[in-house]
């Protein structure tokens, strides 16, 4: 599948994911309609406590194009909520249709209260109305 | 003359949960902003801290853009440090809006670093 690309530029999507607790979260979210592709993603966690008695945070899959591609299926490890080595996005090069919904779940592991931001290099044209 | 320069946009944080709006406006005797590298006073200050950034009002970043994923530890070779960006120079609009999210000591002061490229030769 390819996408029309046309004249791009970079737009980042961010899906915030509270997260209170063990259990399930879903993710269900719509993408703005001039998103194109997502180039990559990448992982971030807002105020969490420290790693003392965990080394596996949790467990996230995403489907793509409402739920037609399954490109992220993955454990996470523990998340250092600092600053780190400069980060690359994972790359995922998936061409996305117009509109499209951004669905999965986050499995909490931790039994900790943060915040889950995920970040999805995207790619996207002029402003297009849904 | 050098064919690139680092701008500082300095910004000022009063208070804890301080949102700063930041106007400024590229160097006009370069073409291209092609890095992007925020510094702030203590690494804790970058929990939580957010950047909205917006070039030409093209958005670069969105609201709730953490300011941690713009840099990077000393661990980083300094070329390598710049976040990647293909924005318009020459005097473009910089318009950015900063959230402090961190517990430090206040006021500090932040500052976000623009490369810039393609000097205009005159």
């Amino acid at each position: 599948m390819t996408a029309d690309l046309g004249y791009t530029r970079r737009k980042w999507v961010i899906i915030p994911l509270h997260v209170n607790g063990k259990g399930i979260y879903n993710i269900d979210f719509k993408m703005p309609a001039n998103v194109v592709c997502c180039d990559g993603m990448l992982l971030s966690v807002v105020q969490q406590v420290a790693n003392n008695d965990f080394n596996r945070m949790g467990e996230l899959s995403m489907e793509f194009n409402s739920r037609k591609v399954h490109p992220v299926h993955m454990i996470l490890d523990y998340l250092a909520n600092s600053v780190a080595p400069k980060k690359e996005p994972l790359s995922l090069e998936e061409p996305l249709q117009k509109c499209s919904h951004i669905g999965g779940f986050y499995r909490d592991y931790s039994d900790k209260t943060y915040t889950l931001k995920i970040y999805l290099a995207c790619r996207a044209k002029k402003e297009i109305p849904c | 003359m050098a064919k690139n320069k680092f701008q500082l946009i300095k910004f000022t944080v009063p208070q804890a949960g301080a949102v700063v709006n930041i106007n400024a406006n590229s160097d006009r005797l370069y073409k291209n902003i092609t890095g992007l590298f925020a510094s702030l006073p203590e690494e804790k200050a970058f929990e939580g801290s957010t950047l909205q950034l917006f070039v030409n009002d093209q958005e670069v970043f969105p609201e709730g853009y953490e300011l941690k994923m713009i840099t990077c530890g000393q661990q980083t070779s300094p070329n390598e440090r710049y976040y990647a960006i293909e924005e318009e120079a020459g005097g473009s609009t910089i318009r950015g809006r900063f959230t402090d999210g961190g517990q430090v000591t206040y006021p500090y002061t932040g500052t976000l670093y623009l490369k810039l490229e393609e000097k205009i030769s005159q």
